[in-house]
């Protein structure tokens, strides 16, 4: 089953009025494009000072229905077993309710269940395939931007799957940003100290790490994305040109990423593979690369490490992979994925 | 549904039903060809490509999208119709479902 945006946003508030010790609403400064209010978590236990924050987000696609659910899911499982001293049991898996308690004591998580509700209502009232937000592209009839193709990370070149035409699904919109549902995220990555970030997709069973929009390197520094042009809508015209990832940089992504699918593999034995986002598809403006790389054009912005984290596998069919009849164990074996990630920021 | 037997699409440069869309996978035309190598445009054309298990290009479309593909050289295999619709309403969760679920799951033992 899968809740409504009112519902998604009923089981925020009500975490937040209950546990209001553990969890603070995040009201977002912008609505969305139909008005929409965006609310969002930050659980924490503990004292202040300075702590390593995680930035979780889902809805981005509107047919991506799980991870909405996911999220919510996640963030009253931690207040119920921080409230209760009870484990989180999901099913091989079992995370202490010891272990919990010190992630709360020690992390500042952040979540955005459902970055996109206008794409999510139209899912359930109209096309439940739909993918883009609400946004109405003057001069045409298509409506909707690909939030996942609009953030300022080699934004509006058109490399593989992105586009610059507003009748297609991956539409990256008229600039960097222009739609209010990613400036809310970038809210988030502005205001608070995020160290890791994900934005949870469906499907494939992928663990997607840097970078996106070309093959890695790890070789030439200078042979980066801040020297790409943006905005042009032609793929990249530099021949054979490779982003550059510093070795350490890399060793690290792909050692949490193996984290995250040991403990997404612990609760049924499901195989989630870890790989470039290029492997996938070519994309640009996605929103885990643009976290990744606000330090590398801003020094002085916190490094945020930032994966994207792709749900459940093919069903058969592609509706049935976006929203499944059952969507409980692709749901629980995430989670603890999710788990071993934020856990990660406490291990080292 | 499966993928069994799929047809290929052979549709002339239909309009279509309002809603008409497809699953379909995309293959060269030349069968000698490598896949890789010969769908290498597809990219260019801006359709909404789904994620495939065996990493061939799987695509939602239309009947113009279609067409333009045909005209372009490709073999299109439908696989299944994917009209317009709204969730299944038996995969919405109730307002109460939910209600109570959160009720039981954030209300510690010993607690009303």
């Amino acid at each position: 089953m899968y809740r409504t945006v009112e519902q998604l946003d009923t089981v925020i508030s009500t975490l937040g009025s209950t546990s209001s010790s553990l969890c603070e609403v995040l009201r977002m400064p912008e609505r969305s494009v139909q008005g929409r209010e965006v609310l969002g978590l930050k659980l924490a236990a503990g004292g202040d000072g300075i702590r390593p924050g995680v930035l979780l987000i889902g809805g981005t696609h509107a047919r991506e229905l799980m991870n909405p659910d996911l999220l919510v899911e996640l963030a009253v499982d931690l207040v119920s077993s921080h409230r209760s001293g009870t484990d989180i049991v999901l099913g091989n898996r079992t995370w202490a309710a010891a272990t919990v308690r010190t992630i709360l004591d020690t992390v500042d998580l952040y979540l955005l269940p459902c970055i996109n509700p206008d794409g999510r209502n139209y899912v359930m009232t109209v096309d439940d395939m739909w993918r883009k937000n609400r946004r109405d592209n003057p001069g045409t009839s298509c409506d909707g931007v690909d939030l996942n193709r609009n953030v300022d990370i080699v934004w509006g070149v058109t490399e593989g799957q992105t586009s610059c035409s507003p009748c297609t699904v991956i539409y990256c919109g008229t600039a960097a940003f222009s739609e209010p549902e990613n400036r809310n995220v970038k809210h988030v990555l502005d205001t608070y100290r995020i160290d890791c970030f994900a934005d949870v997709h469906s499907y494939s069973e992928l663990v997607i790490y840097p970078w996106g929009h070309a093959l890695t390197q790890t070789s030439d520094p200078a042979e980066n994305f801040t020297t790409l042009p943006t905005g042009t809508c032609q793929p990249i015209q530099s021949p054979g040109y490779r982003e550059y990832l510093a070795p350490e940089e890399l060793a690290r992504f792909q050692q949490v990423s193996a984290t995250v699918v040991r403990e997404i593999a612990a609760v049924r034995g499901s195989q989630y593979t870890p790989e470039p986002g290029l492997t996938l598809y070519p994309t640009t403006g996605t929103h885990s690369d643009y976290a990744y790389s606000r330090h590398l054009a801003d020094s002085a912005l916190h490094k945020t490490d930032g994966y994207t984290i792709e749900t459940g596998p093919f069903q058969g069919n592609a509706r049935d992979s976006f929203h499944p009849a059952d969507p409980e164990p692709i749901k629980r074996e995430v989670e603890s994925g999710l788990l071993g990630l934020i856990n990660s920021l406490v291990v080292g | 549904m499966t993928d069994q037997s799929p047809p290929t699409a052979d549709l002339p440069a239909a309009q279509g039903a309002p809603g008409e869309r497809y699953e379909a996978t995309i293959h060269p035309a030349d069968p000698t060809r490598a896949d890789a190598d010969a769908l290498t445009g597809v990219s260019e054309l801006d359709l909404d490509r789904v994620p495939d298990p065996a990493g061939g290009v799987r695509v939602l479309v239309d009947p113009n999208d279609i067409s333009r593909l045909v005209a372009q050289g490709f073999e299109v295999r439908l696989h299944r119709a994917v009209p317009v619709q709204p969730l299944d309403p038996a995969l919405v969760a109730a307002d109460e479902d939910v209600r109570s679920w959160l009720t039981a799951r954030i209300t510690a033992p010993g607690e009303s």
